[in-house]
């Protein structure tokens, strides 16, 4: 579904990813770690198509198409989702407005006829309920007021209305406590299914307790330096990063 | 009868300056075309009268081009007293003149606008030129002290600071005096160098029916800082101009203001920043409290030129009114032609926390005291912003 | 939930040019160019008028020939010729209509393209609607109902006519005739506009409409509005501006005085998009208007403005709170794209104790259009307690539009509180990447982001309106970015 190939990425001239390969197949979980800067938010922001990054060598494909020449709409309509470490408030603009207009947008992409406004809350509804959203946040303004939580909530709760192929989880775990944890992490897991893949991007272990990866690869210095099993994240989380260092 | 510009230039003395033909040129012409002293129908002068000033019959201090010593202290001294100035020995670094010494060719980067530059260039007597080398810090402050004495007097100065790139440079600035009648048009041309740093802390503290207008005029290159706080307290006319051009990129200017009005206290503070260069930020912070039948005047400016990107400028204004005779007005503008930038302003007028007060006297405090603490605690930011030792103790007891 | 799909923008956005520019080829009946007094003279024998309002034009004319046109705003046009102007047009068919099947067929047709055909408009939304076609007022409906609760509803002139000693007592005393020069103009020429009376204590139960149109080439355009709520009574009032699409530049100066008397309420809406000039910022309309109303004790009136339209806009809805404990409120969208020039904002006259007024501006900026919001707070010496609450908002949207703030605080009284706030930004970025990240195209994205900027003030518009603003927006907007 993604493959990754020799990616190199700078930012303002300074390189964060140094050669980064990476493939997901469909039905699988994948978990990204590692210490702080060491190039997880970018892979984020790139698959994203944030401006900002500028990709100097190597490839990306979804799908077999060629994700890097896609604009930052055209990938999430392809399926590409990211759930923000840092959601973005839009004041005046309605959940549910923006959340109607995003689907409408991918079915209008995928030849699909607009949702009913029936059909639309029904959905809503459904999905909501799925990571404990409360309905009335769903009429409130885009992330504005909402605490640290519910702003996670509300991301998988999109993912949920959005149904992408291939979902990227950038510290969703950060600033949750543990019932937030397992609501987030349930929504997940929910939503997994054989024809989807998740990447989970992380800075602790702890989230992993709840979403099972089938591969965990470890992040240093804008590489792969090693990937494993569920088992390589409990080993990180005893070890720390600095046997990574050492060991590279 | 007030009388026309002519007739108020008439009275006074031509410039001992060398300005260059051109700027003089445009003062004449100035002068002549306006005629009048602005109205209230002027933009500029809306919430100024100046017919009283029209009215002056006054005479110019005049000044001797070499400076009487002074005494060795903790300051760079500069004294405008009468019709003396005194001067300290320069340290290493740090070039003191008389300005009527410069030529021609060193006031070329001046420009003028409105009538009261227009007096100043056809009419200053003297003024200080400062020039601190490129890379100097230095180790003393520099300490500027006017004294207006003598009734009907006019004290008219054109200052030039020229401070080299990468120095640091700590200016205060005195206005004193207690005479009646007395006009004072002091202008200051602040040409600050790359990566220079220049803090100025003002305070004007004239007694008896003094006119007071102040023009602070900066021109920043790369990377400069300048910080000016100007302090306004108990005069009974002051007019403060300061205009700021951000010339190139990474400057950051702060001009922070204090007014305390009382009786008939006229006090107007306008200020306008060019953002001409891209990168560069901006802080305003003017508080002013007015009591009797005192009026406060805030105008703020901020420009942001087209290409001029990445620009962050803030400016607040609040005013506290203590009586129903004060009158503010509070005029903050933003002009801005530039897309990528964050500017904002507030401007708050309002009375001294009735809950605050409240709470104080439940505490025991006098009502008097409780108020001066407020006032004191309104304006904390401000003072705090001053380095000048003397300018704190004077705002102190201002406010005690 | 908000009841505009986006595909209805969609759809919008699709027709690119100015969609109301046509021009109807009714015959009119057309005062040669040129303003005098025998012209004033004209103008009101054509509408029958009594001489106490000729004598009140024609010292209006004397007023306005010793003024000069204002300069102090932050618009730069050239200023029009005042004498080559046609100061009166009216549809050559005089007789006054019996029923709509009378009105001239495309007449009808010109409204419903604006989409305010009158049976449409009084099947599904129940509003009232006054229609001002160059200058004479064509049809009101509604009028009978309206009549039952002792509601006058009518033209201006019809007002004259009907009800001389109400426009007698009102007219001229919110907007003196020596105001400012467009209102002096207005005070001498004006042809025609509404007219509203509300009786004691009546809450009027619609919401009366009027949609001003300029029509013929090279006229200008001098409504006069007058809406007076007696005591406790309600009413709120929308007013809809269109133009065809000329090269050249049409004048518009308008007076609109509101009067809520004790504890009465005006609620005055206004959705202006005149025909703003194309692209290059050729033609356009020149919108001069003086729009103010007074305040008795208890009463209040309330703003609502969202201009996209006219190639100059200068404009200040104002309020003056003469009576003890009124309110005065403005709620403002102005959209600038292109050439567009707008200067407009607010006065608040805080005169009586305890009054208070609230200030919503949002500026949105874009193409090479330079957009100001001007306004003035003034507290008097005897306005006790007085508050007012300022916040007044610029979004930049490309890097050679203007966005300014010129806010004047006026305060002579210790017990007041006044609070400014102005921000000046460009639109989001992250906001951008968030909803495109979803799969929101980035137009639509700005189209989203701005009306949920505007939201404050779309909020204050009843629901038909506010539907229509939201798509004015997004219409004005186009290709502004990218």
């Amino acid at each position: 579904m993604l493959k990754i190939t020799d990616l190199h990425v700078s930012i303002n001239g300074t390189e964060i990813l140094k050669g980064l390969t990476l493939e997901i197949k469909a039905g699988e979980v994948h978990a990204i770690m590692g210490p702080n800067g060491a190039g997880k938010s970018t892979l984020a922001s790139v698959l994203a198509g944030k401006e900002d990054y500028e990709v100097t060598s190597g490839t990306i494909t979804f799908e077999d198409q060629d994700l890097l020449e896609m604009s930052i709409e055209e990938r999430a309509r392809e399926g590409v989702f990211l759930a923000f470490q840092y959601p973005v408030e839009i004041p005046g603009v309605s959940n549910v407005n923006f959340l109607k207009t995003a689907i409408n947008e991918i079915r209008e992409h995928k030849g699909l006829p607009a949702l009913s406004a029936k059909d639309f809350l029904t959905l809503v509804k459904e999905k909501s309920a799925l990571v404990a959203l409360d309905a009335s946040l769903a009429s409130r303004a885009v992330n504005e007021g909402f605490s640290g939580g519910e702003k996670k909530r509300n991301e998988i709760f999109q993912m949920a209305m959005l149904e992408p192929k291939l979902a990227v989880l950038d510290e969703t775990d950060s600033g949750l406590d543990i019932d937030a944890l397992r609501i987030v992490a349930g929504g997940v897991n929910a939503l997994k299914s054989k024809e989807n893949a998740t990447l989970v991007i992380t800075h602790y272990q702890r989230l992993l307790d709840y979403i099972i990866p089938d591969f965990v690869h470890v992040l240093y210095d804008g590489k792969i330096v090693k990937t494993g099993g569920k088992e390589l994240a409990l080993e990180l989380e005893e070890k720390g990063y600095d046997w990574i260092k050492t060991a590279e | 009868m007030s009388g026309t510009l002519i007739d108020f230039c008439k009275q006074l003395e031509p410039t001992q300056l060398k300005l260059p033909s051109a700027l003089l040129q445009t003062a004449t012409d100035g002068v002549e075309f306006q005629h009048h002293f602005p109205t209230t129908r002027d933009e500029a002068w809306k919430y100024t009268r100046l017919g009283r000033v029209a009215s002056l019959h006054v005479s110019a201090l005049k000044f001797n081009q070499t400076a009487q010593p002074l005494p060795s202290s903790d300051y760079i001294d500069v004294i405008f007293e009468q019709e003396r100035w005194h001067c300290s020995e320069p340290t290493e670094g740090l070039h003191i003149s008389f300005a009527g010494a410069l030529d021609s060719t060193d006031w070329n980067a001046c420009s003028l606008d409105g009538h009261v530059q227009h007096i100043n260039a056809l009419t200053a007597q003297g003024g200080v030129s400062i020039r601190v080398d490129a890379h100097v810090s230095l180790s003393k402050p520099i300490r500027i002290i006017h004294r207006i004495q003598g009734e009907n007097k006019a004290l008219i100065l054109h200052h030039q600071l020229v401070l080299g790139s990468n120095s640091n440079t700590q200016l205060e600035v005195f206005f004193e005096g207690d005479s009646e009648g007395t006009y004072a048009n002091v202008l200051f041309d602040f040409f600050i160098g790359p990566g220079a740093d220049l803090h100025t802390d003002m305070l004007q503290q004239t007694k008896g029916t003094h006119y007071g207008f102040h023009t602070q005029r900066i021109y920043q290159q790369k990377d400069s800082t300048f910080a000016l706080q100007t302090l306004s307290a108990n005069t009974h006319f002051t007019r403060n101009e300061i205009e700021v051009f951000s010339q190139e990129e990474g400057t950051h200017t702060q001009l922070y203001g204090a007014f305390i009005g009382r009786e008939t206290n006229h006090i107007d503070n306008h200020t306008y920043v060019h953002h001409m260069a891209p990168n560069c930020t901006s802080d305003e912070n003017y508080k002013g409290v007015l009591s009797d039948k005192a009026t406060g005047v805030f105008n703020g400016k901020v420009k942001v030129y087209q290409d001029a990107q990445k620009i962050n400028a803030y400016q607040s204004n609040k005013n506290i009114l203590l009586s129903d005779q004060a009158t503010i007005n509070a005029k903050p503008e933003l002009e801005i032609y530039a897309d990528d930038v964050k500017c904002s302003h507030g401007s708050t007028t309002g009375q001294l926390d009735q809950q605050a007060l409240f709470f104080l006297r439940a505490r025991g405090i006098s009502e008097a005291k409780a108020t001066d603490m407020l006032i004191k605690g309104f304006m904390a930011e401000i003072v705090g912003a001053v380095k000048s030792s003397h300018i704190q103790e004077a705002l102190h007891t201002l406010l005690d | 939930m908000a009841g505009y799909t986006e595909n209805e923008l969609a759809k919008d956005l699709a027709d690119k040019e100015y969609q109301y520019g046509f021009v109807s080829d009714i015959d009119s009946d057309v005062v040669p160019a040129g303003l005098n007094e025998q012209v004033i003279h004209l103008i009101s024998a054509k509408k029958n008028e009594p001489s106490w309002l000729l004598d009140y034009r024609l010292k209006a004319f004397e007023v306005w020939r010793t003024m000069n046109e204002p300069d102090w705003a932050h618009v730069s046009y050239q200023k029009p010729d005042f004498q080559a102007i046609s100061y009166y047009a009216a549809p050559k068919q005089t007789k006054k209509y019996e029923s709509w099947d009378d009105v001239d067929p495309e007449m009808k047709e010109t409204m419903s393209k604006l989409g305010i055909s009158l049976e449409e408009q009084q099947r599904l939304t129940g509003v009232a609607v006054d229609f001002v076609m160059d200058s004479v007022s064509v049809g009101t409906s509604f009028k009978a109902k309206l009549a039952e609760l002792g509601i006058i509803f009518c033209s201006f002139s019809e007002a004259v006519q009907e009800h001389p000693d109400l426009v007698k007592q009102y007219l001229g005393t919110v907007v003196p005739i020596t105001d400012n020069f467009y209102a002096a103009l207005n005070s001498a020429v004006f042809s025609d506009g509404s007219f509203c009376y509300i009786p004691k204590g009546v809450r009027c139960p619609m919401e009366l409409s009027t949609y001003f149109r300029i029509n013929a080439g090279g006229t200008g355009q001098f409504e006069r509005t007058l809406v007076i709520a007696d005591e406790s009574s309600y009413v709120s009032y929308l007013e809809g501006c269109t133009a065809p699409q000329r090269d050249e530049n049409q004048l518009h100066a308008a007076v609109v005085e509101l009067i809520a008397l004790n504890n009465a309420e005006i609620k005055y809406s206004t959705v202006q998009n005149w025909y703003p000039g194309d692209k290059e910022g050729k033609g356009g309309v020149f919108n001069f208007v003086t729009k103010r109303g007074l305040c008795e004790a208890h009463a209040k009136i309330s703003w609502t403005q969202v201009e996209t339209g006219s190639a100059v806009t200068w404009k200040y809805p104002s309020c003056i709170l003469k009576g003890d404990y009124s309110v005065g409120e403005f709620f403002s969208v102005a959209v600038t794209n292109n050439y567009q020039q707008a200067d407009t904002g607010t006065k608040m006259i805080h005169l009586g104790k305890h009054t208070k007024s609230t200030i919503i501006s949002k500026g949105i900026s874009a193409g090479h259009s330079q957009n100001s919001y001007r306004g003035l707070v003034q507290i008097h010496k005897q306005a006790d307690h007085a508050r007012n609450f300022s916040q007044c908002d610029s979004l930049l949207m490309g890097s050679i539009c203007g966005a300014h703030t010129f806010p004047y605080i006026e305060c002579k009284n210790a017990s007041a509180q006044i609070e400014h706030e102005a921000t000046t930004s460009k639109i989001g970025e992250d906001q951008l990447f968030y909803c495109q990240q979803r799969g929101i195209s980035e137009e639509k994205a700005i189209s989203l982001i701005v009306n949920g900027y505007c939201k404050e003030v779309l909020n204050q518009l009843p629901m038909e309106f506010a539907v229509e603003a939201q798509k004015l927006l997004s219409i004005s907007l186009e290709g502004s970015v990218g």
